[in-house]
């Protein structure tokens, strides 16, 4: 057992060697490919360059770039989605390691750029990508930040860049830590007045996070209207970026919408954060303390709305449209109505404020309203919905002006003015109560100015069908009769298969011989309870002899006791058997006519040896006649 | 001799004219059919009715589709019709009644459904604000709670598609020889006999089979029920505006009506509406 045991242990040892070895062996190799999104662009445009290095049995390193000059680098950002490892401590064989580089690389000039294979040197040996072609097309005017109005100044390092991305070039709006800090960007520094600011606060740490971070002060944000961006459950996702030299990891913590309220320079408060860093495994070192960290504030210039062209009345900033409508528009006097106004667009749409103008005749209760916003793109939008009781409390036709917001688009710089449609209600009729209502006449007068919301009954309907006869199903004639008609077909299916199957036995001369003998073993009894034996036996006979020409399928009738005989052994009964068959039948032939046959005991006797008879032709297959 | 003789006047044209004078009665007949005249006149009261409701003449639309009802016409538009009408008049028990026709006629009808309640929730207002309390018996009828908004005709359906798949998995069982199928028809069959049993007992329900007697509603707002058919006799106690009642017998203008609690008396007829025809 113990050799056994050793030559094992021997074995799993030189495996792992071999294993060792190979993956040793396999070292040194490594890929690398460069790719774009597309290959052609105009100038101004956006392109997604990516260089990927695949690296078996080494560390991935940094790769040499092609020359990128001709563009403007928006973004970097370093993955590594794979690393396997074996083995533990610093000792720990490598057998592949991925990196994926991205670039967003802004064309600025035409021409057609050659971008030199990207390089790296992996342990010792240098290893190369694909070149690619970029043919930059001019003509086109450098692409606008989408969002950026044309007056406005973005952000230094903002742009378009993913949401998720921080943005790259000076670090601004941070106090650099090389170990952690907090950076907050805006998308925008010179927002008008109710134009959305895009505020993110980036968290970048080197050492990775084995917790949340616990915000403990909140930015302000005094002179806003701030609306978060991010789902309150949410798992942090690092992405890498590199300061100076320096790689970070980068964990988007907040993103707001900031909506300034009035102009001037209105700022942003610092964050302020605590972080647990370090490893769920930090065996030896012992977890390490939280770090606490605080923002910068950013201040943003927030211009008003320009006054030139400007329309009256409170303005919105971004889009916007009205739809209004009545849910109806003919109504008897005193009936009320529900005029419903959507304000559907961009911007701080819950701040939308409508006023329903006073109408002679027409009373409105005080306005319901209820606001449902989202923020596809990061970009906030929603429907501000408002709701009249409106009440016509004279006969007539009421035009309902539309309702007008005027609106400044900071895109575009330019004005114009949402506007619903003029609706018109028709009340006619005295008031609700009707002419002959039940209310005391001196309370007339007050009850048509009184709605009841309860009493909104109505409106009657405009068609009908004026059916005279109610059509119920199961008292018309034909119902019983389909209701019946399957358990009929039922009993009907049923009775078919018994008579099928008495037919069968009808036309099966074997079980009509069969139902024959124990008829005629029946009035056997009978004759025998009677004292006739001629009866008797004569039942007797006829009973077997049915029997074996059921068997046998012919006739027997002509035949004589030892015709009967050598037929029976023709086809296949055993010659005692036929023998002991036939002398049966001679010998009920026989005491037919004697008197000692009459006794009650001999019918008995001969009764008990015609059933044994019976029973054994029961078990009697006939061979095929040889004439058949 | 007779037919030799009109044989004899008029020969060979006999069939001829005898064929144009069926004609003739089928197309009198057809000219003095009623049917068109009588739809155009319901349409016509109709849309009178919802011309005056619209003018704000609820008491005239009341009268035209209470002759609508009278002409015959059992629908529920017209029974919803006719309970809003008497709703903005008002007269809460008259339009339960008709909203609970309306209800009975389509189940599924959901406006009929909530202007019934409003109209109970107002009557039951009313008389909170009279007497201190109300206790409102909200639950609603069993066959209401146990079929929902299933029609009549929708359960008679129902019972027919099971008697199908019940007797039908009868018959097939037998002749069904893979053991899966051979359970999925024994499972089948007792659930199809149980929705048969179901939807049955709905059809019954609907029918009114198990109501002592026929559904009605008062409609005054202070029905004396009384001891006896007579105007003199004792008064027992008071059925309530709006309060289901049932028809047991009637002799002369009372009605003998029995009342949720076991509670019974006479009722002048015309303080009840009946919910289904006599």
């Amino acid at each position: 057992m113990a050799p056994r045991a050793m030559s094992l242990g021997v074995l799993a040892f030189v495996t792992t060697l071999v294993v060792a070895g190979a993956s040793s062996a396999a070292a040194q190799s490594a890929t690398l490919s460069m790719s774009a999104d597309r290959t052609r662009v105009q100038v101004g445009e956006i392109v997604r360059l990516q260089v990927r290095m695949d690296v078996e049995g080494a560390e991935a390193s940094e790769p040499s770039l092609p020359d990128l000059s001709a563009f403007e680098i928006v973004s970097r950002q370093v993955s590594r989605p794979m690393s396997f490892r074996f083995g533990f401590g610093g000792q720990t064989p490598i057998v592949q390691s991925s990196s994926v580089y991205i670039f967003l690389l802004r064309a600025q000039r035409a021409g057609t750029f050659e971008l030199a294979p990207a390089r790296a040197t992996v342990l010792g040996r240098t290893f190369a990508s694909n070149a690619l072609t970029l043919v930059i097309e001019g003509g086109a005017r450098p692409a606008p930040t989408p969002g950026a109005d044309p007056g406005s100044t973005p952000a230094p390092t903002g742009g378009n860049v993913p949401s998720n991305v921080p943005p790259t070039g000076p670090l601004e709006g941070a106090i650099y830590d090389d170990q952690a800090f907090l950076r907050t960007v805006v998308d925008r520094t010179d927002p008008y007045v109710g134009q959305q600011v895009t505020v993110t606060t980036y968290l970048y740490t080197r050492a990775g996070l084995r917790g949340s971070p616990v915000i403990t002060h909140e930015p302000s944000t005094d002179g806003f209207w701030v609306h978060d961006l991010l789902p309150p459950q949410r798992t942090l996702e690092p992405t890498s970026q590199l300061v100076g030299s320096t790689p970070f990891r980068v964990y988007v913590l907040r993103r707001v919408a900031a909506f300034p309220l009035r102009e001037g320079e209105l700022t942003i408060g610092a964050m302020s954060t605590q972080l647990p860093v370090g490893g769920a495994f930090d065996l030896f070192a012992g977890p390490q303390p939280d770090l606490e960290r605080t923002g910068v504030p950013v201040t943003v210039r927030v211009r008003a709305i320009p006054s030139e062209g400007r329309p009256a009345g409170e303005m919105h900033t971004g889009q916007l449209s009205l739809v209004a409508s009545l849910d109806r528009t003919q109504v008897p006097t005193g009936d009320a109505v529900t005029l419903t106004v959507r304000a559907t667009g961009s911007g701080m749409v819950q701040s939308t404020a409508l006023a329903l103008p006073e109408i002679p005749g027409l009373r409105a209760l005080a306005p319901q309203s209820h606001d449902a916003l989202s923020a596809p793109g990061d970009v906030v939008a929603g429907v501000r919905t408002f709701e009249w009781l409106v009440v016509p409390e004279r006969e007539g036709s009421y035009s309902l002006p539309p309702f007008r917001v005027p609106c400044f688009d900071p895109a575009t710089g330019t004005f114009s003015v949402a506007e619903s449609t003029p609706l018109t209600l028709v009340a006619a009729g005295a008031a609700v109560g009707g002419d002959d209502a039940q209310a005391p006449s001196g309370s007339a007068a007050a009850e048509r100015t009184t709605v009841d919301p309860d009493a909104r009954f109505g409106p009657v309907r405009t068609r009908s069908q004026l059916s005279r006869q109610r059509d119920r199903w199961f008292t018309a004639p034909w119902y019983p009769f389909a209701l019946g008609a399957f358990p009929g077909l039922w009993l009907a299916m049923i009775a078919l298969r018994r008579f099928q199957g008495r037919a069968r036995g009808a036309a099966d001369p074997k079980r009509s011989a069969g139902r024959l003998a124990r008829a005629r073993l029946a009035v056997a009894e009978q004759a025998a309870a009677s004292g006739d034996a001629r009866a008797f036996y004569s039942a007797l006979t006829f009973a077997l002899r049915a029997v074996v020409e059921g068997r046998l399928g012919e006739s027997i009738g002509s035949l004589t006791h030892a015709q009967l005989r050598r037929r029976l052994v023709e086809r296949g009964m055993e010659e005692p058997v036929a023998q002991a068959l036939v002398e049966e039948l001679e010998g009920f032939e026989l005491v037919r006519f004697s008197a000692s046959g009459a006794s009650g005991p001999e019918m008995q006797a001969a009764l008990g040896r015609a059933r044994e008879r019976l029973s054994m032709l029961d078990r009697f297959v006939a061979r095929p006649s040889e004439d058949a | 001799m007779t037919r030799d003789h009109a044989r004899g006047r008029f020969g060979a044209r006999g069939p001829v004219l005898t064929c144009l004078a069926l004609w003739g009665v089928v197309g009198f007949g057809l000219v003095l059919d009623p049917s068109p005249a009588r739809a155009d006149t319901l349409e016509e009261i109709f849309q009178t009715g919802n011309e005056a409701y619209f003018a704000g003449r609820f008491d005239a639309a009341t009268r035209a589709y209470e002759r609508l009802v009278e002409l015959g016409v059992r629908d529920a538009d017209v029974f919803y019709n006719l309970g809003t009408s008497y709703a903005r008049r008002r007269q809460d028990g008259r339009a339960i009644a008709a909203f609970e026709r309306a209800v009975r006629l389509s189940p599924g009808d959901g406006d009929a459904r909530a202007a019934l309640d409003r109209c109970r929730t107002r009557l039951a207002g009313q008389r909170a604000e009279r007497e201190g309390e109300v206790t409102i018996d909200g639950g609603p009828p069993l066959g209401e709670a146990l079929f929902g908004g299933l029609s009549e005709n929708a359960l008679a359906a129902l019972a027919l598609v099971f008697a199908g798949l019940m007797f039908g998995g009868l018959s097939v069982l037998p002749r069904v020889r893979a053991e899966t199928w051979r359970l999925a028809v024994g499972i089948g069959v007792p659930l199809a006999a149980i929705g048969l049993a179901m939807s049955g007992l709905g059809v019954a329900i609907r029918a009114g089979w198990f109501e002592a007697g026929s559904p009605a509603v008062v409609v005054s707002p202070s029905a004396r029920l009384l001891e006896g058919p007579r105007a003199d006799a004792q008064e027992r106690g008071e059925a309530r505006e709006g309060e289901r009642v049932w028809v047991l017998g009637r002799e002369g203008a009372f009605a003998r009506v029995g009342l949720s609690g076991g509670r019974g008396g006479w009722l002048s007829r015309d303080e009840i509406v009946l919910l289904a025809d006599p």
